[in-house]
């Protein structure tokens, strides 16, 4: 693709699940690491959001709050944004089109972009980073069944590219009605200019009083699938063979109370690093001072494989670490055994144990390890490749039409 | 001792935020799913502090303020608030809570029920007819 095809281009990022106060993780850093790549080859980004975002200045944001009325009843704030996002929605769209193309992120009960599809004709890339309805069932608890599901299947028939971050989770949206031939799998990436090798993180270093320790890092939110609580029952065994053992871990999330459960009964807190949240700009120092970086997710608890696209992995490969990762999902995809990664058996405390050993005594593999993944980083995961990616489906689906 | 809920955010700012000592309180972390398990919460709360706070990153963007002050007026403590980083805090007032929190969310409910009623027939209507057009 020619650069200047895309210069000028303005497109919609247009999120509408309710972020509250966060503005870090998840889908928030792979929506401003898209940004940030697509603004490098001057297009205009508008960006609509229902909560705080915090992205370029040369973004122009435009805030479609939530009721400040409805909001403490579960789902309802969601389903009254579908009207009142559409309502804002519109107002706003009369003043800034023409827009060539929208890229939304699937929320649950929410079709607005539907209906502004409709309204305007402006093409939809929708984002589904999981299915809304299969979340709730599995990892919450729905009340309105019918509504999730009549608002997914009206996205899925109203958008002309869905893009999903793997292949298990392209499964998972076929499974719940999504067409097959309007999924694009574009996975999450790192930037290499911010997750490098060459990061100077004495200072954070000192202050955490990890000099001459061994450090083994963790950085993610900290929930069910990313398997915390295996990483955390391997602490007391490693930190037994490796005295000067610390696990560092960066994030925060429902399962903090787990993490910490374990880390007091097996008594190891000389051993560990709790941060919480830490701010997207400070997050590469912490990991950079990493020996062994571990990714430990694991296949749901119904059956279904790990769908996830874990940003770590990839910011993991960037800083030119050594990788403990489950055979899990994309991981298996992405990791080759001995070659990237150490690959091991999901929730197995003692996997982990053996691999953090084996790289600790045998440090020319963890350097292999180290540097191939660094390569694999920066020759295929990154944002740029990520952006480039929807830029050339965004031109072959304007060809087609 | 006094008790803070930590819902979301940094518990070393937001006592920080207040001007508070982190020797006097006990922090416990929670997430929002566990405050509709009123039990766990009230089993933390009862009898052992004299003042029970809940703390945020930010009130403006925080969603079940109003059951957080019930779980306080359920408390023996009755005295607290729920606090955030950016230093604000919502008092928590017996009176108020009675007579204008509850009562609100009782609206709420109501005007909720009525909005699910709605959206019901809305999305049912959209997605049989309007994507045929």
């Amino acid at each position: 693709m020619e650069k200047t095809e895309a210069e000028n281009l303005k497109v919609l990022f247009w999120r509408i699940d309710y972020i509250g106060a966060l503005v870090d993780g998840g889908y928030s850093s792979t929506e401003r690491s898209l940004i940030n790549e697509l603004l490098k080859q001057k297009l205009k980004i508008y960006y609509f959001s229902g909560g705080k975002a915090k992205l370029p200045n040369n973004v122009k944001v435009y805030n479609l709050p939530y009721s400040s009325f409805y909001k403490n009843y579960p789902e309802v704030p969601s389903i009254i944004y579908n009207f009142r996002s559409f309502r804002l929605a519109k107002k706003i769209l009369l003043e800034i089109k023409p827009i060539n193309f929208i890229y939304h992120l699937l929320h649950d009960f929410n079709f607005s972009a539907a209906l502004i599809k409709r309204e305007f004709d402006i093409p939809l890339f929708v984002h589904a980073d999981g299915v809304q309805r299969w979340i709730k069932k599995h990892w919450g608890k729905l009340y309105f069944d019918s509504l999730i599901k009549w608002a997914e299947e009206i996205l899925w028939i109203s958008s002309d590219r869905i893009f999903t971050v793997s292949s298990n989770l392209k499964k998972l949206l076929i499974d719940f009605g999504a067409p097959e031939n309007k999924i694009i799998i574009n996975p999450n990436g790192f930037d290499p200019s911010i997750f490098h090798p060459n990061i100077d993180s004495s200072e954070v270093k000192e202050k955490l009083g990890l000099d001459g320790k061994f450090v083994v890092g963790f950085s993610g939110t900290f929930e069910m699938y990313h398997g915390i609580t295996y990483l955390a029952k391997a602490i007391k065994t490693v930190s037994k063979r490796i005295p000067e053992v610390v696990f560092l871990f960066v994030g925060d999330g429902s399962y903090r109370s787990y993490l910490d459960e374990i880390v007091k009964q097996d008594n190891v807190q000389k051993n560990t690093i709790i941060t919480g949240f830490l701010p997207f700009e400070v997050v590469p120092k912490y990991l950079s001072i990493c020996d062994v970086l571990v990714s430990p997710g694991i296949n749901n608890p119904d059956g279904t494989e790990f769908f996830n696209s874990p940003i770590k992995n990839f910011e993991y490969m960037g800083l030119r670490k050594p990788i403990v990762a489950t055979a899990v999902g994309q991981q298996k995809e992405i990791f080759i055994d001995k070659w990237n990664a150490l690959l091991i058996e999901e929730k197995n405390p003692e996997a982990i144990v053996e691999a953090i050993w084996t790289l600790y005594k045998n440090p020319d593999l963890a350097e292999k390890i180290a540097i191939n993944a660094y390569k694999d980083g920066i020759s295929k995961h990154t944002w740029r490749h990520r952006a480039q990616n929807l830029l050339n489906v965004y031109f072959e689906f304007i060809s087609s039409k | 001792m006094k008790l803070l809920f930590l819902v979301n955010g940094n518990a070393k700012k937001i006592l920080d935020a207040h001007s508070f000592l982190s020797d006097d309180f006990k922090v416990i972390k929670i997430d929002e799913k566990s405050l509709a398990k009123p039990k766990k919460i009230l089993n933390e709360i009862n009898g052992k502090y004299s003042e029970v706070y809940f703390g945020c990153i930010s009130l403006e963007f925080q969603r079940f303020i109003p059951f957080m002050l019930i779980y306080i007026l359920f408390s023996n403590a009755k005295k607290g608030g729920v606090i955030d980083e950016e230093g604000r805090k919502i008092k928590f007032n017996i009176l108020r809570t009675i007579f204008i929190t509850i009562p609100l969310l009782i609206l709420e409910a109501i005007g909720s029920m009525l909005i699910v009623v709605y959206s019901y027939i809305y999305y049912f209507i959209w997605r049989k007819l309007k994507l045929k057009t």
